[in-house]
């Protein structure tokens, strides 16, 4: 394994030096930086939803099963162990997460910084401080179609509730699901969002286990196009970079091109070291199983493409991105959009990476 | 062959100047002593250092010491004496 010869070992390994010694590259690195010690775990915190949308990662999968929790007491005794063992980021999602008020107060008094994943058909109070990911999964055809009430019928446009319920609200970011069938839609939308001031990023479609539901080469070529597309007609709106582009829309998965740190994925030889020691994936019943502990527990890794995995996957791998100038670019790139994406306040900056 | 004429206390303090530089921010220079740091203080606790904290510190230590460190070796390098026991490893496995 070490058969190389320390003198071109050193050659290969000296990039690192060399890209901060770029005064834009470093100035980047310094600022990103800052943000290293976030530590972060998942916690479903509802067990209920006004919807049932396709592909959802709680009902689709057997979280849906736990028993929830309502005793406050427990959160509150819960939330204070969680930030003793050092998490400083909670992402709180469901079912619903906006249905139970309490909770969230509960977990925003303990841990100040994290986000909520809603579907912002129930306002948050403006007292948490939390960043807000609203989901939208199409424009006025698509979202009732793919977002369905619990008697089955098609369910509600969002987006016009969404606005209504969030207007002026700086921290929120609307996160739009590419499935394959509704990326012509994305403009209705962006015209939509930006016209309220909004921000919005992506999200693709990554398939539930055993769902036979996977994005074709073709599908995921015009997601690429239309995503470049949105960058460049709503520069103000989308918060994404060319990276993103590039490593979201890659043929392969970003577990097949990159691993995945989190406990999960984890083998019986992985160390334990960064996120896989530390990240936990709570059911609703306070409970985590190493070998769902992920952000997205039901996803099949093969075809995961989530904006959320890929916000752990590329940002822990620095040392692959340190193999090229471009790659560290397109790295810098990637945790500065993580960074505007999950930080409440956080303002992004130009894209250095240069796609060929 | 520089670093087998190396006493540990010299590997040791190139390690902590590499540690300096891995930990200084634009502005905010990072000094560290012998006294502040001995041979087996827990890097990882005493300057709270982040998985990519480490990373970035093992890559500046590949630079330094003209070695490959194999991501899965880095929870090993929570102290200056197990980097000094690890790096002199990797110049006895190059000879």
């Amino acid at each position: 394994m070490y058969e190389e010869k320390p003198r071109l070992i050193a050659e290969k390994a000296s990039h690192f030096s060399r890209f901060l010694n770029e005064p834009e590259l470093n100035q980047r690195y310094q600022r990103l930086r800052r943000f290293f010690s976030l530590r972060e775990s998942a916690y479903d915190i509802s067990s209920m939803c006004q919807l049932r949308c396709d592909g959802c990662y709680y009902f689709q999968g057997d979280k849906y099963k736990a028993k929830p929790v309502r005793d406050m007491e427990r959160w509150r005794i819960f939330f204070e162990a969680e930030r003793d063992r050092g998490i400083n980021y909670v992402n709180l999602a469901g079912a619903e997460p906006a249905l139970v008020p309490d909770i969230l107060k509960l977990c925003n008094a303990t841990i100040p910084l994290g986000t909520v994943f809603t579907n912002g058909l129930r306002p948050i109070d403006p007292s948490i401080t939390y960043r807000i990911h609203i989901s939208i999964w199409g424009g006025a055809q698509g979202d009732p179609q793919y977002r369905k009430r619990l008697n089955g019928k098609p369910g509600e446009y969002c987006l016009p509730i969404q606005l209504q319920n969030y207007r002026g609200d700086k921290r929120i970011i609307f996160v739009y699901t590419f499935n394959g069938a509704n990326t012509d839609q994305i403009d209705e939308v962006l015209d939509a969002v930006t016209s309220e001031g909004h921000k919005l990023t992506f999200n693709i479609f990554s398939a539930p286990k055993g769902s036979a539901t996977r994005l074709r080469t073709k599908q995921l070529d015009q997601i690429r196009r239309k995503m470049l597309d949105a960058m460049a007609r709503y520069p103000r709106t989308v918060v994404y970079s060319h990276y993103n582009v590039k490593v979201h829309t890659a043929p392969d998965s970003l577990y097949s091109d990159w691993g995945c740190p989190y406990p999960r994925a984890a083998t019986e030889t992985t160390r334990k070291f960064g996120l896989t020691s530390t990240f936990r994936s709570y059911r609703v019943d306070m409970t985590h199983h190493a070998e769902s502990d992920c952000c997205v527990p039901d996803t099949d890794c093969r075809d995961c493409r989530h904006y959320a995995a890929g916000s752990a996957i590329i940002t822990s791998r620095l040392r692959q991105h340190c193999e090229t100038e471009e790659l560290f670019r397109g790295w810098l790139d990637y945790v500065d959009t993580y960074l505007a994406i999950w930080i409440p306040g956080y303002e992004r900056g130009r894209d250095l990476y240069r796609p060929a | 062959m520089r670093l087998l004429m190396e006493t540990d206390s010299m590997l040791a303090s190139r390690i902590t100047e590499v540690l300096e530089k891995a930990l200084s921010k634009p502005g905010t220079p990072v000094t560290i002593t012998p006294e502040s740091v001995g041979p087996n203080t827990d890097l990882w606790t005493k300057f709270e250092l982040d998985s990519l904290d480490v990373v970035d510190f093992s890559m500046r230590l590949e630079e330094a010491f003209a070695i490959k460190i194999p991501e899965e070796d880095l929870d090993l390098f929570r102290t200056v004496h197990a980097i000094v026991e690890y790096v002199r490893g990797k110049t006895a496995s190059y000879r």
